[in-house]
C-alpha cells in the first residue's frame, strides 16, 4: 500500500485520481483488468468484473500480479472481500478447456472434477455434450463449441479454447507500407490478438481499427470475410486496403444488397447476412462459401443478435472483433467474450489523443428556446410527437448558422435524424445532403468533394455515423438523434477525431431544445462521452447569436 | 411447594426488578404489548405456566442449567461436567432466563413446582456433559474481511436509516414492511433487496426506528445518524450483543474462532438440536463484523472484552475523513474519502448520494439543486458552499446548473385557492400559463386559463404541484396568499425523518420503542409500594382466582370486637370491596368487606 492515486473499493469499483503523480502507470496496469466505467477531468471510475478479470485472465496475467497492482498503487488497504474476489474469480478461467482429442474430436476437460460434473448437470450445458468420455473430459457435440462457451460463461465457468483453427486457404497478403507505417499501439492490437488466438480489439474511433485489421489479415495471409455494418463502410474497407495493402481489386469482394461477389478476401454487410426470406437467412452459404481461415468483425458493438448465433457455428475460424466500445446498448457483452472472443487489446481514448494520433475535441451542449408558438405546439402534442417537435424545432436553424459562422474556414458535419429537417438545413445552409437515399455513387462523390474542400459543410443522415473517412471535418453540428443512444453520441464525435491537417481542434455541438425531452434524451446521449472524459460545455442559443 | 405460593413469591421477586431488569425479562421472553397481563401475578403466573417452563428449560444455557442441575440436587456435583464456572457465581435469582423455573422464597431459592417434572423428564445430566465444539481460528484475512464489512454495514444503515427518515415505511396487515418499501428503500440507499431487510432488522434490534401505524426513524436513530462511525458501530454492535440473554458473553470466553451457530447448540444442550441464535441475528453479527464464515472473530471478542478496542479496530479499518471534495464536469462529486459530517449532510441538501464506500460519490442534478433553493438557498449560498470544499473550483456545467435553476425557480408558484376548494398556479408570464393550460401531460388537473397570468384547478395544491414537476416544470408550492413556500415544501425531513442538530443522544435503554412498552408501564404502575398492599392484593389475587376456579379459600376474618376467627370459604364474587362466598362449615352464603380479612390462604 501506499499513498497513490488508487482508491479501491468494497463495491469493486476503482478511483484514480488523475493528478496524481503515478496515474499514468497505476492506469496502464489497471487497465489489464478492470473495465473503464467513467473519466471525467479530476477522478476516472474503474469496475472490476469477472469478464474484465476473464479478459485479462486470457491475455496471461495472474490474480498475484492484479493484486500486486492494487496493492502498489492504492491510497487505502486494498479490501480484503475485494482480494478474495479476484482470486476466486481468475482462478475460474481456464479449469474448464475446450480442446481437441487425438481423433480431432472437440472434448471438454477439467482437473477439477466436482466443477466438470458441476456444469455438465447444468440443464442447458447437458445438451451439448455427447458423453464422459474419461472422469476429466467430455466428448463435446461438434456443433456446439459456440454454444458451449456461451453458456459456460454464463454459468460463471468460463472455458478456455485451446481448440484451434482452421488455417483457411492460404492466400498471401502483405502491408505496403512504402509511405507509411502502423503506429506501435495498432502493432500492439496485431500482436495482442494474435496470440491471443481470437478476440476483440477496442480502439477509440479515428485511432485506425481499419489498419489492425488489415495488419491481421496480413499475418494470417489466409482467405478473410469481413462483417460490416453497411454498404459505404463496405466500400471504405475496400478502398483502404487497395492502398494499404498488396490485395488487388480482383481479390476483394463485395457482397451486399447490391453486389455479390464472393473473392478470398470478401466482405459483406451484417444487414446482407440477416437478411431472410420465406423465414430462412437467405445468405448462409456466404459462410462456408470459401474456407476461411480469418472473420473480421468490424463495430462488434454493433453485432446484430443473429450474427452472433450464426457466429456461435464459426467457432473453428479465427475471429477479429473490432469497436471503439465494448458497452452494448442491449447488455450482450458476454456473447461478445463468449463468442468472438476475449478484449486482446484496449487503448483509452485519452491515451491516444495525448500520443497526437487523435485530435483532441471540444464537446458543447447549445439549449435553443423554443418559439411562444412552438411552446404550445409542443404543449399540445402527444407523448409520440414531442421529441420530434422538439428534435426538429425551426429554432434550430438559427442556432446552426451562428455555430457555422463561428468557424470559418472548417469544415463542418451537420447531422440530423429526420429527411424532412435535412431537407431544411440542407436548403436553408445551402450546402448538399446526404441520406440513405442517396445513391452510393453520389455519396462517394459528395464524401470525395467534402474531403477535396470543394465542398464545406455537409448535412447527412445517420448514414455518417459509422465508418466513413472524412479526416478534415473538424466540426459537427448535431441537430436531432436516435433518441438517446449513447454509442450513436460517440459515433459522431468519432467523424471529427482523425488528426487534421489544418490544425484545428474537433469541435463536436449538440443542440438541445430547453425544457423538452430533447434535454432529457440529449443527458442519456452524453454518457458515454462524458464518462470518457468529454466534458459538455453548456450554453445558451440565445448569447451564441448576439 | 404448591403452584400458589409460587405465584405468591415470584410476584414479590418481579416486583423487587428495577426497571432495565424487566424490561429484560419482558424482551427475552417475547411479551408485547397485546399479552394478556395486567399486574405481577399474571405475569408470574404465565411464568410459572408448564409449557414455558418446558420451553424456557429447553432453551435454558449451560451455566444456567448447571444453576438448576446443582439446586435441584442440593450439591455442587454438576459443576465440573457443566464446562464452565460461570455457574457459580450465576446471580440465578435476577438472571431473567431462569425466573420462573427458579423462584425466591423466603427460605431461599427453590425449583419452581412446575420444573421439577420436566426436569425429571430429561436426562440432562448426561445432556451437559457433552465436550464444546472447537475453535477454528480465523485468518488474518478473514478477520480484516470482517472488520472492512461491519464498516460498510456501517454506511448501508447510514442510507437506510436516511431513505426511511425520508418516508416512514408502510407495514402490511402483519405488521412487516410492505415488500414495495423494502425495494423503495433499496434503491434509495443503492442496496440489495436482502441487505436492507437485514439492516431494517438490526435497526430495530438496536433501537434506531420505531414501529406503530408505519416504522419510522426513532430518535435514538436520528442521534445515530449524527453520531461518529465508532459510536454508530457500537450502537448497533452492543444492541445485538444483548440478544439472546448471556449467549454473547459465553461466545465471547469461548474466544475468537468459536463456531456460533455450534457453540450456540452446545450451550443449550436440552434444546434438540435446534439454533437459539436466529439466522437474522447470526446474518446480522456477520454484517457488523462479529462473525465471519459462522465463527466468532477477534473483534467480536474485543467488543466483549475491550469495546474501546474493537471501536478502534473499526476506525483503523475505515478510510479517513476528509474536508474537500472533487467537482467535475460531468455533474458528479468525488469525495476521496469520508467526507465529515456536517459537510456530507450539506452537500446531500444540494446532491444526490450515487454511492458510499471507501470513497464517496454524489450526483448534482436539476432536481437536487431546485430542492436546495426550494429549502431557500440562493444561488450564491450554493456555490460559495461549492467554492469553499471543492479541490479544483466549480466546473462550467454546475454553475451554469445552479444559476439556471435559480433563474427559473419562481416561475410558476402554486397556491392553494383562497375560496379554500382548488388551486391557483401563477406564472410569470401570460404566455406561460397559457402553455400550462394546453399541456397535454397536464390535461387530468383541468387548468383554466382565465387569460391572466394565472391557471386554475379544481384539484388540491399539493397534487397539482406534483403534476408539474411531473412534467418538468420548476413549479414550487406555497401557502395561501404567501410568497414564501412553506417550510416544509421541499418533501425533505418532513415526517420521523432524521434532524441531525435537534437530535438528542442515543438512549440505549429507550424502551418507547419496544413492542412491550405499555406492558412495562402497566406493570410497574401495578407494583405493591409496601408489604402490606403486596398481601392486601395477593388475598384479592387468591380470591378472584378461587371465584375463576370455583374452589375454596382459607380465609382469617377480624371480627368487629378485634379477635378473629378461620373459616373455609368457597368464593363466588369479588365487588365493590366485598367479598360474596359461601361458608363451607355453616352451609350459609356471607358478604364480608375485604378489609375484614386478615390472610388468605389457598386450599391444598
Amino acid at each position: 500500500m501506499s499513498d497513490g492515486p488508487l482508491i479501491v473499493q468494497s463495491d469493486r469499483t476503482v478511483l484514480l485520481e488523475v493528478a496524481h503523480p503515478d496515474a499514468s502507470d497505476a492506469r496502464h496496469e489497471l487497465a489489464t483488468f478492470a473495465e473503464l466505467e467513467r473519466a471525467p477531468e479530476h477522478i476516472h471510475s474503474y469496475r472490476i468484473t469477472r469478464l474484465g478479470l476473464w479478459n485479462a485472465r486470457a491475455a496471461g496475467h495472474t490474480a498475484a500480479e492484479m493484486l500486486a497492482t492494487l496493492d502498489r498503487y492504492s491510497k487505502f488497504p486494498v479490501p480484503q472481500a475485494v482480494a478474495l474476489g479476484i482470486r476466486e474469480t481468475v482462478e475460474r478461467y481456464g479449469r474448464l478447456v475446450i480442446s481437441r482429442d487425438d481423433e480431432g474430436q472437440l472434448v471438454l476437460g477439467c482437473t477439477d472434477r466436482a466443477v466438470l460434473t458441476e456444469v455438465a448437470s447444468a440443464k442447458k450445458i447437458a445438451p451439448l455434450l455427447v458423453e464422459r468420455i474419461a472422469d476429466d473430459r467430455y466428448l463435446i457435440a461438434p456443433w456446439a463449441r459456440g454454444e458451449l462457451k456461451q453458456q459456460l460463461v454464463k454459468l460463471g465457468w468460463p472455458a478456455e479454447d485451446l481448440a484451434g483453427y482452421t488455417p483457411g486457404t492460404p492466400h498471401e497478403i502483405r502491408l505496403e507500407t512504402d509511405d507509411w507505417s502502423l503506429r506501435p499501439y495498432q502493432q500492439k492490437a496485431i500482436d495482442g490478438f494474435f496470440t491471443g488466438g481470437s478476440g476483440v480489439v477496442v480502439l477509440p474511433c479515428g485511432a485506425g481499427k481499419t489498419l489492425v485489421g488489415a495488419g491481421a489479415m496480413a499475418e494470417a495471409s489466409t482467405n478473410t470475410l469481413i462483417l460490416v455494418t453497411n454498404t459505404v463502410s463496405a466500400r471504405q474497407w475496400r478502398s483502404e486496403l487497395l492502398r494499404r495493402t498488396s490485395l488487388t481489386e480482383e481479390e476483394i469482394g463485395e457482397y451486399s444488397g447490391e453486389t455479390k461477389e464472393i473473392k478470398p478476401v470478401t466482405i459483406a454487410t451484417y444487414q446482407i447476412l440477416t437478411a431472410k426470406r420465406r423465414g430462412e437467412y437467405a445468405h448462409l452459404a456466404l459462410l462456408d462459401a470459401l474456407d476461411w481461415g480469418l472473420v473480421v468483425y468490424d463495430e462488434v458493438h454493433l453485432l446484430p443478435a443473429p450474427v452472433f448465433k450464426l457466429t456461435a457455428e464459426l467457432q473453428a475460424r479465427r475471429r477479429l472483433g473490432l469497436t471503439a466500445t465494448l458497452v452494448r446498448e442491449d447488455g450482450r457483452e458476454g456473447d461478445v467474450f463468449s463468442l468472438i472472443g476475449p478484449k486482446r487489446f484496449d487503448a483509452p481514448w485519452r491515451e491516444i489523443e495525448a500520443q497526437g494520433f487523435i485530435s483532441p475535441a471540444e464537446c458543447f451542449e447549445v439549449r435553443v428556446d423554443l418559439p411562444y408558438d412552438d411552446r404550445l405546439a409542443y404543449a399540445a402534442a402527444g407523448d409520440d410527437e414531442r421529441y420530434r417537435l422538439a428534435a426538429t424545432a425551426p429554432a434550430k436553424l438559427d442556432a446552426v448558422r451562428d455555430i457555422i459562422s463561428r468557424h470559418p474556414g472548417e469544415q463542418i458535419l451537420v447531422i440530423a435524424q429526420y429527411l424532412d429537417q435535412i431537407e431544411k438545413l440542407s436548403t436553408g445552409l445551402g450546402a448538399p445532403q446526404l441520406t440513405g437515399a442517396t445513391p452510393n455513387a453520389e455519396r462517394e462523390r459528395l464524401f470525395q468533394a467534402f474531403r477535396d474542400g470543394e465542398e464545406r459543410i455537409l448535412v447527412v443522415s445517420k448514414v455518417a455515423n459509422f465508418s466513413v473517412d472524412l479526416p478534415e471535418a473538424s466540426v459537427a453540428i448535431q441537430v436531432s438523434g436516435s433518441f438517446g443512444s449513447r454509442q450513436e453520441e460517440a459515433q459522431r464525435l468519432g467523424r471529427l477525431l482523425r488528426p487534421k491537417n489544418s490544425g484545428h481542434t474537433a469541435s463536436f455541438y449538440s443542440l438541445v431544445a430547453r425544457d423538452t425531452v430533447d434535454q432529457d434524451f440529449a443527458q442519456n446521449r452524453q454518457r458515454f462521452l462524458a464518462e470518457q472524459g468529454y466534458a459538455y460545455t453548456i450554453l445558451d442559443a440565445a448569447p451564441l447569436t448576439a | 411447594m404448591d403452584r400458589q405460593q409460587d405465584i405468591r413469591d415470584l410476584a414479590a421477586q418481579l416486583g423487587a426488578l428495577g426497571t432495565e431488569a424487566f424490561s429484560a425479562l419482558l424482551a427475552s421472553r417475547g411479551l408485547t404489548d397485546k399479552s394478556r397481563i395486567e399486574d405481577l401475578f399474571d405475569l408470574a403466573e404465565w411464568l410459572l405456566d408448564p409449557a414455558e417452563v418446558s420451553s424456557r428449560l429447553r432453551r435454558l444455557g449451560r451455566p444456567q442449567l448447571a444453576a438448576v442441575l446443582r439446586l435441584s440436587s442440593g450439591t455442587n456435583a454438576e459443576r465440573d461436567s457443566s464446562g464452565t464456572g460461570a455457574a457459580d457465581s450465576l446471580p440465578v435469582e435476577d438472571d431473567p432466563s431462569l425466573i420462573g423455573l427458579i423462584v425466591t422464597g423466603r427460605d431461599g431459592l427453590r425449583l419452581s413446582a412446575a420444573l421439577e417434572p420436566e426436569l425429571n423428564s430429561l436426562d440432562a445430566a448426561s445432556s451437559i456433559a457433552a465436550a464444546a465444539p472447537d475453535r477454528c481460528p480465523l485468518t488474518d484475512e478473514e478477520e480484516s474481511v470482517a472488520v472492512q464489512r461491519a464498516v460498510t454495514t456501517v454506511g448501508a444503515m447510514h442510507e437506510v436509516l436516511r431513505a426511511v427518515g425520508a418516508s416512514p415505511l408502510r407495514l402490511t396487515a402483519s405488521g412487516r414492511v410492505a415488500a414495495s418499501e423494502v425495494k423503495r428503500v433499496a434503491a434509495a440507499a443503492a442496496e440489495e433487496h436482502d441487505t436492507v431487510e437485514s439492516l431494517l432488522h438490526l435497526a430495530a434490534i438496536a433501537g434506531l426506528t420505531r414501529q406503530s401505524t408505519t416504522r419510522s426513524v426513532a430518535p435514538a436513530g436520528a442521534a445515530w445518524l449524527d453520531s461518529s462511525l465508532g459510536t454508530r458501530w457500537s450502537v448497533l454492535a452492543d444492541a445485538l450483543a444483548r440478544r439472546g440473554g448471556g449467549m454473547f458473553t459465553e461466545l465471547v470466553s469461548a474466544g475468537a474462532g468459536t463456531p456460533v451457530r455450534e457453540y450456540g447448540r452446545w450451550l443449550t444442550p436440552l434444546n434438540g438440536g435446534n439454533d437459539p441464535i436466529p439466522p437474522d441475528d447470526l446474518a446480522a453479527a456477520e454484517a457488523l463484523g462479529l462473525a465471519e464464515d459462522g465463527r466468532l472473530t477477534a473483534l467480536g471478542v474485543a467488543l466483549g472484552t475491550d469495546p474501546a478496542v474493537a471501536v478502534g479496530a473499526v476506525l483503523a479499518a475505515a478510510p479517513p475523513t476528509v474536508e474537500a471534495v472533487y467537482l467535475q464536469q460531468d455533474l458528479s462529486v468525488i469525495a476521496p474519502g469520508t467526507l465529515r459530517a456536517d459537510l456530507d449532510a450539506r452537500l446531500r441538501q444540494l446532491s444526490d448520494v450515487e454511492s458510499r464506500a471507501e470513497a464517496n460519490s454524489y450526483r448534482f442534478t436539476p432536481e437536487s439543486i431546485e430542492r436546495a433553493l426550494l429549502a431557500g438557498d440562493r444561488a450564491s449560498d450554493v456555490l460559495e458552499f461549492l467554492e469553499r470544499i471543492s479541490l479544483t473550483g466549480i466546473p462550467q456545467s454546475l454553475r451554469y446548473l445552479v444559476e439556471d435553476q435559480a433563474s427559473r425557480l419562481d416561475r410558476i408558484v402554486v397556491t392553494p385557492a383562497p375560496a379554500g376548494a382548488g388551486s391557483v398556479v401563477t406564472t410569470d408570464d401570460e404566455r406561460l400559463a397559457a402553455q400550462l393550460a394546453v399541456d397535454t401531460e397536464l390535461r387530468l388537473l383541468e387548468l383554466a386559463h382565465d387569460g391572466s397570468r394565472t391557471v386554475h384547478s379544481p384539484y388540491p395544491a399539493e397534487f397539482v404541484h406534483a403534476s408539474l414537476r411531473d412534467a418538468r416544470h420548476p413549479a414550487r408550492l406555497a401557502a395561501a396568499g404567501s410568497p414564501e413556500p412553506p417550510a416544509d415544501a421541499s418533501g425533505t425531513g418532513r415526517g420521523d425523518g432524521p434532524s441531525p442538530t435537534a437530535a438528542p443522544a442515543p438512549d440505549r435503554a429507550t424502551v418507547a420503542s419496544q413492542p412491550f412498552a405499555l406492558l412495562l408501564s402497566r406493570l410497574l404502575a401495578a407494583r405493591p409500594d409496601t408489604p402490606g398492599d403486596f398481601e392486601q392484593l395477593w388475598a384479592r389475587r387468591l380470591l378472584t382466582t378461587a371465584v375463576r376456579e370455583r374452589g375454596t379459600v382459607r380465609v382469617r376474618i377480624r371480627r368487629s370486637d378485634g379477635t378473629e376467627r378461620e373459616a373455609q370459604l368457597e368464593p363466588t364474587g369479588v365487588s365493590q370491596e366485598r367479598l360474596r362466598a359461601r361458608d363451607r362449615e355453616n352451609d350459609t352464603e356471607r358478604t364480608l368487606p375485604l378489609s375484614a380479612i386478615v390472610e388468605v390462604t389457598a386450599d391444598v
